[in-house]
């Protein structure tokens, strides 16, 4: 059967005075791995709970495999395999243990949960650590066991929260091997993170909200496409005249106000920026540099990192109030 | 897959986990057994002064009290500091279920904590009166469930901090002026009628009713409805709460 198996439709959530979500709408494919990406406070957490059947939306549809989560939550819950935010098994009990009993939770016969546990055990690497604690664990292999215990009862949508939030680089690249593993699974799997090159490389479709509502949504390089700027960097010495950070910040703003311009740096001796029309903007530049007495000594030009796609977005919707304007109504500016 | 086995099976699940993962926890060892066995020695002074059956069942009550609300309460509290409360909100166990699961714990503990004491009370008196061994059970395990669900609710609604200091309000309140560790005759009459608010009076007087073929407070029959009543309206306000906690 194809289709979407998360279905997610003007969906509003309300925290007393404080809305998390604004009218968020998006579709995922059975088997495919969505990114959720946005800043913190952006509201991941919050859709994936109403995903999970763990939230009431104040307004809105949610559907998961053609279930409402929050009128069957027990049945949803029973289908969707979940990775908390953070580390949430049980830290008395060891891994093994702490499976065990989610495998009774389940109701997995204890036959087929051994032969699962097995399985999960060695897929995200943990056989060597099985009879140790989950609370005396580092976080990386916390995050393995969160994984495996979200996996063992075979769920066919995977919904992980920020998995790579708070590792050090090395446990996050392996981690990020392992996901890239359980994706060629076929599951269906909505990842959220906030980090942009995570989302890209592991999604084949990405979402980015941001203060509740939906940014911009598509394949990673169709949203590296959408931006046709490029990053321009220029470094400068100072010809004799000493020149304020603020003052130099002022008038290349003004010199680039036609050139779409977001995330300016300036640096001492360099400065950097996106926008779009390089070529111009780079004529621009130097030109304000030269009237205050800066001479530019190089210039690199780049494609936009992904950082900077997030910025500029942000950024654009910030200037727009566009997304306090989509707010409640349900869609979205986008 | 959908989850198969039934409800019974979660439950169980649950609390056996809950068991191994808590039961030496400080809290449970420091609230539910050195605390009760201090005021039982306590109390044994008195025993002396003011009759066996004034006392012996308060210090069974007190004790039931002490080590079914903290075995409770560390089962829920311990769960949210950790965060694995959070995993269990995404497990599918129906909210009726969670709240009958986190009592068990304390429900053993307090009908095994009573049982303790009422082997020490043997002990230092060197017999135990049991006339009417039914009101006797009927006391205990109503009154352990009662509490235990009592313990559940206040974890479940306050973080762990709050949760702490509101069960002990609510535990001093029912030593003092809950009709247990002072006899009607010693208490100001204002404070004797603020007694018959506390569940301790009834469940106290059902221990008493068993043991000594009298009562204090309250008839036994009445004490075994009010009990009754009380557990219930308790049990359904911890399940409502349950699913405003799980499905906010
Ligand atoms: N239980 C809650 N009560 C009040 N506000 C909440 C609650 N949960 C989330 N929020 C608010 O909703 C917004 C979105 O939160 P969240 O979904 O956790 O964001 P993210 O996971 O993207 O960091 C934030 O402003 C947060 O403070
Ligand atoms: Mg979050």
């Amino acid at each position: 059967m194809g289709g979407y198996a998360i279905e997610v439709e003007g969906l509003v959530k309300r925290f007393g005075r404080v809305y998390a979500l604004r009218g968020l709408s998006f579709r995922v494919p059975r088997g495919e791995t969505y990114g959720l990406l946005g800043p913190n406070g952006a509201g991941k957490t919050t859709t994936i709970r109403a995903i999970a059947g763990a939230l009431r939306p104040t307004r809105g549809r949610v559907s998961v495999l053609g279930l409402d989560p929050s009128r069957e939550p027990l049945r949803v819950k029973a289908l969707v395999g979940v990775v908390p935010e953070l580390p949430s098994l049980f830290p008395e009990l060891t891994v093994r243990e702490n499976l065990l009993f989610i495998a009774r939770v389940y109701g997995i016969p204890s036959g087929e949960a051994e032969r699962r546990m097995r399985e999960l055990l060695e897929f995200m690497g943990l056989e060597a650590v099985a009879s140790r604690r989950y609370g005396q664990l580092s976080k990386g292999l916390k995050r393995r066991a969160d994984i495996a215990a979200a996996l063992l009862h075979d769920p066919e949508v995977v919904l992980l929260d920020e998995p790579t939030g708070g590792l050090d680089v090395v446990a996050a690249s392996r981690l990020r091997e392992r996901l890239a593993a359980l994706r060629r699974s076929g599951k269906t799997i909505l990842l959220s993170t906030h980090n942009i090159g995570e989302a890209a490389e592991l999604s084949d479709r990405l979402l980015v909200i941001y203060r509740g509502a939906k940014l911009v949504e598509g394949t990673p390089s169709m949203l590296r496409r959408a931006l046709s700027a490029r990053r321009i960097t220029v470094y400068y010495r100072a010809g004799g005249s000493e020149v304020e950070a603020s003052r130099l910040e002022e008038a290349l703003q003004e010199a680039l106000a036609s050139y779409d311009p977001s995330g300016l740096r300036v640096a001492p001796g360099s400065v950097s920026v996106t926008v779009k029309r390089a070529l111009d903007a780079l004529w621009a530049i130097r030109e304000t540099l030269e009237s205050l007495g800066l001479k530019v000594e190089d210039v690199e030009v780049l494609p936009p990192s992904w950082e900077d796609v997030l910025l500029h977005h942000i950024e654009e919707a910030e200037e727009g109030g566009r997304t306090c304007r989509c707010g409640v109504g349900g869609s979205s500016a986008w | 897959m959908s989850v198969r086995g039934g409800g019974l099976q979660r439950v169980v699940a649950i609390f056996i986990k809950d068991l191994k993962s808590y039961y030496s926890k400080a809290p449970v060892i420091s609230w539910g057994i050195l605390f009760p066995l201090t005021v039982i020695a306590l109390l044994d002074l008195s025993a002396r002064m003011l009759g066996e059956y004034r006392v012996v069942p308060a210090m069974l009550s007190i004790t039931m009290l002490f080590a079914s609300t903290s075995m409770s309460q560390v089962a829920v509290s311990f769960e949210k500091l950790s965060g694995a409360m959070q995993r269990v909100l995404y497990m599918p166990v129906g909210s009726a279920e969670l709240v009958v699961a986190k009592s068990l714990g304390g429900i053993i503990y307090g009908i095994g904590g009573t049982g303790l004491a009422g082997i020490l009370a043997y002990i230092m008196t060197g017999h135990v009166a049991m006339i009417r061994p039914a009101y006797f059970l009927a006391g205990v395990v109503l009154g352990s469930t009662l509490y235990s669900a009592l313990s559940v609710l206040v974890s479940l609604y306050y973080n762990p901090v709050q949760a702490v200091a509101v069960l002990n309000i609510i535990r001093f309140s029912m030593i003092f002026l809950g009709g247990t560790l002072f006899p009607k005759a010693l208490l100001p009459r204002i404070l004797a009628g603020l007694a018959y608010f506390f569940p301790s009076v009834y469940i106290t007087d059902l221990l008493r009713f068993g043991m000594y073929n009298t009562w204090e407070y309250v008839d036994p029959l009445t004490s075994l409805i009010v009990t009754a009543i009380l557990l219930a309206a308790t049990l359904y306000i911890a399940h409502r709460l349950a699913l405003k906690v799980m499905l906010p």
